[in-house]
């Protein structure tokens, strides 16, 4: 059977959307901005000539933006919980602690590693 | 005189013409950028001893590589004007400009470039003398210096909008008349061009966001919203001039 195209553009999306909704288990931020975002425009370009949603076009449209809100909360809870380590000792010491024990090295030591990444030396 | 359409009107006519047609807008989309972002990359930096020289040679290059893209545009104005008048468009139409009038496209091309360059010149003299000079730094004037130039660029890629579209339509006037008519087309209708534009600001907040991924869609869809644009009030200048 053949599909219309506009059918087929909110299949798209809709596939695109949910795997931006599973890849915030597996690659949160990055993946789900990229896949959520087309999603998102995709199911945009889905009404044509009119300017409502489709049901199934809006279902599409609102994963993808739920999915873009809660990596965009995650995304500016990291960066806020990143700068709090950077001042509080004692967050250090748990954050090096928890480092260790997942990756075998300590809050020094990765620190040190970004520093050579984003400085050039240690 | 019939009204003009609204700027919902005209991104619903927009839709409309990609609808089933997306894949080759946005291969020819990808190509503009990949083509442009590979030259752009020849632009930047030269440094060389000398500020003149390193000015000359960013001034030759930037020219050179501006004309070559507003080319490429010019072809994807065709594939979306072809779009709109529901006539298929094909990924070979991206060089319709250096196959069909390509001297007078080239015109066309080189005052706008030019332009282009006359509003990014403090910045080129900037950055040459400051290459030149070894000195680092400075990054407030030159992001006002980029900021000012994109502004001024803006301006005129509103006020020559219609100007490529006008060369499609018309293929045998000059490229004077058609850059003469194209700022006379949008006289009046400027602000709602740029409405338009800033229209798809959150869109292009997407884009950011997801890395350039969802701006193949967000430029088609962007292009094709000028091209209705285009469509819109040529067509009502003809009823006009009709009566």
């Amino acid at each position: 059977m053949v599909q219309a195209p506009r059918d087929r553009l909110i299949r798209f999306a809709t596939s695109l959307s949910v795997l931006a909704a599973f890849s915030t288990l597996s690659f949160p931020v990055v993946l789900p901005f990229m896949l959520g975002s087309t999603a998102l425009v995709l199911a945009i370009l889905s009404k044509g000539g009119s300017e409502r949603f489709t049901p199934k076009g809006k279902r599409a449209a609102m994963i993808a933006a739920v999915t873009i809100a809660v990596n965009a909360a995650l995304f500016i809870a990291s960066v806020f919980y990143f700068f709090k380590i950077l001042r509080d000792p004692a967050l250090q010491e748990q954050f090096s602690a928890l480092l260790y024990k997942t990756y075998g090295i300590t809050y020094e030591e990765f620190m040190n590693r970004y520093s050579v990444i984003f400085t050039g030396r240690p | 005189m019939a009204a003009f359409k609204s700027i919902k009107r005209l991104k619903a006519d927009a839709r409309a013409s990609l609808l089933g047609n997306l894949i080759t807008p946005v291969i020819s989309v990808l190509l503009y950028l990949a083509t442009t972002a590979v030259l752009t990359e020849l632009i930047a930096n030269f440094r060389t001893g000398s500020v003149l020289l390193s000015l000359l040679l960013s001034v030759i290059v930037f020219l050179v590589v501006n004309i070559c893209a507003k080319m490429l545009r010019i072809g994807l104005c065709c594939i979306f004007l072809r779009l709109q008048l529901r006539k298929g468009a094909r990924i070979s139409d991206l060089f319709y400009g250096f196959r069909n009038s390509s001297d007078t496209a080239v015109k066309i091309s080189t005052h706008l470039a030019l332009l282009e360059l006359l509003c990014m010149m403090p910045l080129f003299i900037a950055l040459s003398v400051l290459s030149a000079k070894g000195i680092s730094g400075h990054r407030g004037v030159l992001l006002f210096l980029f900021a000012a130039g994109s502004c001024a660029s803006f301006f005129f890629r509103i006020y020559y909008a219609l100007s490529p579209y006008l060369f499609l339509d018309f293929p045998g006037l000059s490229a004077r008349s058609l850059l003469s008519g194209g700022a006379k087309m949008i006289r009046g209708h400027r602000i709602r061009l740029f409405r338009l534009y800033l229209s798809f600001l959150p869109l292009h907040m997407l884009t950011i966001i997801s890395m350039g991924v969802a701006g193949l869609w967000v430029s088609s869809y962007s292009q094709a919203a000028e091209a209705a644009f285009y469509r819109d009030l040529i067509m009502k200048i003809r009823a006009k001039d009709k009566r």
